[in-house]
Order: structure tokens, then sequence, then C-alpha cells
């Protein structure tokens, strides 16, 4: 068990660069799970998993200390995707004629031709039809969705970092995957 | 072969002749385009992205927006630039006005303004126009593919154009417009850059773009305007009225708002409007304001985008006068208002 | 009691979220109900297969990638040591923090914002957005779209 993230953080207020590369290290990949499940683009998902921890060097002195440093670091995750998500939804000029067909083509249904558990896994084609359904939920359930399956967060983290009652933690969970299992039905029986 | 005399008389009564049903005929089929270009806003579908620009002595003003017409009554408007309104939507569905100014993340809820009364109001200033300016030029050209007819205004005391339409053959939207100033100078330009008719949309599209927050309900019932008579007696305070009003200005109505402490009165001659606002004394924060003194009255001014912008303090009220006229009007206003 | 009540709570139970007599009622209910059995083993499989595609990692050399963009994002940023105030105002106890805060806030109250408050002051953008308004109703041949609002940007 390495040095804990508290000790990291205080390290680094002081000064000290090699924690702040250790804090990257340690989260880098979580992050960037999060931020590519949120959005959905891999060029996209690489610079702003690097603007999260831009903003964590930035504005390391805010952090407190009140809560775990996941936690803080987690929520600043949600809320860049969601910045950059409304940014790019703002800087649409295209005529909407244009981006009509495409905004709105409906997900394919999915068709029962998996076959065997591996098989599904390492199909590609398949994890996309996966990302699509995980696409299609709304940003609220996407975002617990995510948090949830990526770091094993208990309800009562998962309120904190995003500012809703556990009882909203557990129906959004509950919705999210009402509908995965809705869409990927033929999937998750043959496994 | 020389012409007789009365053959040179009848020869120039012909061309007089038909100079004059030329110009009732342009003057007739102008008035007819320019009746149909007020309703088309409300009965095409149409989608386009419109440049404006603003001249003022000082600054120049440029803005981009996002506009679809949807049969019938329905607007949608996203501002694209400048970047300090860039993401403010307007939906007009003809019963209701929803306007969202990310800004401050504010979503509010007013009246219609592409509400058939809103229509008759404007069929009504449309008569107030034509009794003050006159269609000097009518003609046809094609713009970005489509056939337009373009017609120059011009006020019946000038030969100099104040305003020149483009407006679509088929479905007589206005597609651009220039407006001058008396002296000939450009004063703004609006134009559709991208234009594309008849493309239908779900309505849902646009309210998605909306984001989830609560509206304020701003006005609850329709829009309404009093007359003179009508505004004094409901006003709770005594009201000033201009003695002077540039010609062809006409009063259109009155309105009281802000909690009824202020009262709004409407001037106009059809293509220009000018607003006078009163309440009881109030500090007005105006930023970058020049000092004009007249008399014993200071009177605090601007240049805005859409024209000239007076504020001052009299007999215990405020005053608030806007609208585009040359600084010499607004002068005769302001110092006849009692 | 009916099987919906136990599928709404199989994602909590999954994730170890119900209390004790829920748990136990819910996998005693498990031993006899095949339906819900199925909806259990359909959850898990989804954590199972969610956890495999989410996770990933970004392309190697994430770190050298982001230590790149840390001088020229703003040359000015290093990491100060905490001054004497600093270290003071850490020190200080919350509602040491909180009395200096309120007087702060009083001060610059009746420096800025009272002097407004007699006599309600208004921005005169209220008035401008008025004027739009009417404009947009009034006169005919207004621009097609949209009213204007009262900003100033230069060219």
């Amino acid at each position: 068990m390495g040095v804990s993230d508290e000790v990291l953080v205080a390290r680094f207020k002081e000064g000290d660069e090699s924690s702040f590369k250790e804090l990257v290290e340690r989260y880098q990949s979580r992050v960037y799970s999060i931020v590519l499940a949120m959005l959905g683009d891999k060029n996209d998902a690489d610079d702003l998993s690097q603007e999260v921890f831009l903003k964590v060097y930035r504005f390391i002195h805010q952090f407190k200390g009140r809560s775990k440093f996941f936690t803080w670091l987690y929520r600043l995750t949600i809320n860049t995707c969601i910045s950059a998500r409304n940014r790019k939804k703002r800087n649409n000029q295209i005529l909407l004629s244009q981006s009509f067909k495409k905004d709105f083509t409906p997900i394919d249904t999915l068709q029962n031709d998996a076959k065997s558990p591996i098989e599904i896994l390492q199909n590609r084609e398949l994890e996309k039809k996966i990302k699509l359904a995980l696409d299609s939920l709304s940003d609220g359930l996407k975002e617990v969705f995510v948090l949830r399956e990526i770091e094993d967060l208990s309800y009562k983290q998962l309120s904190r970092i995003l500012h809703c009652p556990e009882g909203t933690v557990k129906s959004r969970l509950f919705r999210a995957r009402e509908e995965l299992k809705k869409k990927l039905m033929p999937y998750i029986d043959e496994l | 072969m020389r012409l007789s005399k009365l053959g040179v008389g009848l020869l120039s009564s012909l061309v007089q002749g038909l100079l004059i049903t030329n110009l009732y005929c342009l003057a007739d089929q102008g008035e007819e385009i320019l009746r149909s270009a007020v309703n088309a806003p409300f009965h095409t579908d149409f989608e386009g992205i419109m440049e404006s620009v603003f001249y003022t002595p000082t600054k120049t003003y440029t803005f981009k927006t996002k506009v679809i017409y949807q049969k019938s009554n329905f607007i949608y408007i996203e501002y694209l630039e400048p970047a300090r309104i860039k993401g403010k939507i307007i939906i007009d569905n003809g019963k209701e006005r929803i306007e969202y100014t990310p800004v401050n993340n504010k979503m509010d809820k007013l009246p219609s303004f592409a509400s058939p009364k809103i229509e008759k109001i404007k069929q009504k200033a449309l008569g107030v126009m034509l009794n003050n300016f006159e269609i000097s030029r009518l003609s046809r050209e094609v713009m970005r593919g489509r056939e337009v007819y373009v017609i120059s205004l011009n006020p019946r005391y000038s030969i100099e154009p104040l305003l020149k339409l483009w407006i679509d053959r088929k479905t007589y939207l206005p597609l651009k417009k220039e407006k001058y100033k008396p002296d000939g100078r450009l004063s703004s330009l609006l134009c559709y850059v991208e234009a594309k008719f008849g493309e239908h949309f779900p309505r849902e599209i646009f309210y998605s773009k909306l984001p989830k927050i609560a509206a304020n309900e701003k006005i609850e019932q329709d829009l309404f305007y009093y007359s003179g008579e009508e505004i004094k007696k409901r006003a709770n305070f005594p009201l000033s009225f201009p003695a002077y009003l540039p010609p062809g200005y006409i009063f259109q109505g009155g309105e009281i708002i802000e909690r009824e402490r202020t009262v709004k009165l409407i001037y106009t001659d059809g293509l220009e409007v000018i607003i006078l606002f009163q309440r009881p004394y109030t500090d007005i924060l105006m930023r970058k304001n020049q000092w004009i003194k007249w008399g014993n009255l200071r009177v605090r001014f601007k240049e805005s985008p859409h024209g000239k912008v007076f504020t001052w303090n009299k007999d215990k009220k405020t005053f608030v006068l806007i609208g585009e006229l040359p600084l010499e009007e607004f002068v005769k206003i302001i110092q006849s208002i009692k | 009691m009916r099987c919906d009540w136990f599928k709404k709570n199989l994602s909590a139970y999954i994730d170890g979220e119900v209390n004790f007599l829920t748990r136990w009622r819910i996998k005693r209910h498990l031993k006899s109900c095949t339906d819900c059995y199925k909806d259990y083993i359909r959850l898990k499989n989804l954590r199972k297969i969610s956890k495999i595609i989410l996770l990933k990692n970004p392309e190697p050399g994430f770190y050298e990638r982001l230590q790149a963009k840390l001088p020229r994002l703003n040359p000015n940023i290093t990491l100060k040591k905490t001054g004497s105030l600093a270290k003071f105002w850490m020190l200080l106890p919350l509602p040491g923090k909180l009395a200096i805060g309120g007087v702060a806030i009083l001060i610059l109250f009746l420096l800025i914002i009272y002097p407004h408050l007699s006599g309600s002051s208004l921005n005169i953008n209220k008035f401008e957005e008025e004027y739009l308004r009417s404009k947009e109703i009034f006169s005919v041949v207004e621009e097609p779209a949209p009213p204007l609002l009262p900003v100033s940007e230069e060219r």
C-alpha cells in the first residue's frame, strides 16, 4: 500500500511536483475511462483528461481536505465533461437541416448473433453497440452508472460527488441498468 | 417631320400619364408585397443564418443569429455571435415566448410576439408607414439563387432612400435589409448569409435545446397597449407627454411595466420606433455615457446598436428616451415634454 | 411480497447497498423465483461487461503530454509555499473565519451596494430590452428575426 492521496496532496501543495506526478499516474486511467465513457470520442477524451489534471494543478489550493481527494477529482471530471459537451452543442453553427439526420438517427436494433462470452467481448463491432447503448442514456443516468462501474463507489460517495441524495443515486442506477438490460438482453443472457 | 405643338403636348401628356400610372402601379404592387412580407415569417418553413451589422459614429456592432420559421406562427432564434450573447435562445410558438439566456442561466416566459394579434398591429403600422414613406423603386433580382423583389422606400420629403428590402418572390420573406441615414450613409445591414426553404422539423428538437430549469413567468396576460387617456388613468403618478413629435410619428400605445412603476409610451412612423419611459425618481445605471446640458436640464446620452439612449430627471421623475433619430430631433422632443 | 419490489431492489442488492433484513429477504426470494433470479444474473453480467468495456487506459506518455502543457498554460503558475498570512488563516478556527468573512461582506455592502439601493436603482439595459421588444412588434419592416441585445462589441 503506497502513500495516501491526502499525503500526496499535502506534499504537492508544499511544492513537491513529484507528488503531483504520482497522483496523475494513480488516477489517469480512471479519469480517462470516465471521460471516454461520457464523451465517446477517443481524441476528445485524451485532451479533456489532460484538462482535468491541469485544473487539479491550478486549483489544488481550493481543495481543503474536507472530503476525499477522489471525490473532489471525480466531481471535477464530471463537471469538465458536462462543460465540454455544452460547449460542443453551442459551437454547432451548421444548418439544422444538415445535422438533423445525423442527430436523430435511431439506435440500431441489436441483433442476436452472439456466440460465446469471449467472442462477445472480443468482438469490436459489438463493443460499439454496447457503447451506443451507453450513449443513449441521459446524462444524469450515464454519470452515476459510469462512476459506479468504474470505481465501485458506494452510494454515499456517489451522492457526495454528484451532489444528490442517496435515494436519487439508487433510483438512477436502477433506471440506467434497466435501460441497458433491455438493449443488451441477448448478450447478457448468454454470459 | 416636325411635331406640331399639339402633337408635343399630347405626347408629353401621354408620357406623364404613363409615369403616373406606373407610380400608382408601383405603389399598389409594392404595398401588396410589403403586406405579404409582414405575414411571411408566420407562414413559411425556413432556416437561415443571419448577419447583422449596425454602424454608429463610434462603433460597429455585429451579430450572427440562426433563424428558423415554421408554419405556422413558430419562431426559433439562436444567437451565434458575439460571444457575450452566444447561446441565447428564443422560442415562440404563437402562444408563448421562451427566452433562455446562458450568461445568467435564466429562462423567461413572455407573451408571444408571433400571435395573430401582433400581426394585426404590424399591419396597422404598415398603414402608418405607407403614409409617411413612398416606394421609389421596385425591381427584380436574383439573390442566392432565389428571385427577389427589391423595394426602395424614401420619406416623402426626400428622394434619398431610407430603406431597401430584398423580398423573396415565392414566400415574401425579407432576405436582406439596408437602412440608411438621411445623409445617405449606411446605418445597418441585415442579410441571410445562408438560407434554406421548405425544411420542416419536429418542434421537440428546439425545446430539447433548452436546459431543464424553471422559467420565470414575466407577464401572465397578453401584451396589452392602452390609449393616451387610458394610460393617464391607470398610471399611479402624473404623466408627461411630448408636445413635439418628428414628422410622421404618431402615438401607438402605452404600457405599464415593472410592477406598475414604469410607464412606456410608444411612438412610431411605421419604420422606426421611439419610446419614452417615465417613472418616479430612480437611479439609472448607465455606463459609457456623455452629458448634455440644455438650460436647467442635464441629460445623459449614449449611442447603442439600435439608436440613441437618453436619461434625465425632472419634476421628481426619471425619464428614459430611446430611438433612432438625428440628435436635433431628440433635443426638440425632450425640451417639449410637459 | 410481489416480484416488482424485489426487482426494484436487485440493483442495490448487487451493489451491497441494502440493509440486513432486505438482503435476507431478497436472498430467500431468489432461491424460489426463477424470473427474479434470471434478472439478477442479467444485472451481474451487465456489470461484468460494463467494467471490461469502460475501463480503458490513455495512450502512453500521458504525463509527458500533460507536463508539456503545464508551463505553457501560464509561466507564472508556480506552487507557492504558504506564507505566514495564509498559515494564520489556515490555523484560524471556523468561527473566527466566519466572523472575519461577515465583517468583510458588511463593509463591501456599505461601500458598494447600499448607495444604489436608496431609490432602487435600475440598469439602463432593462429599458433597452423593453425598447427592442416593442420595436419588434410596432415597426413593420423590422429585421425579420431577433430583437437585439444592448451589448457593446467592437468589430
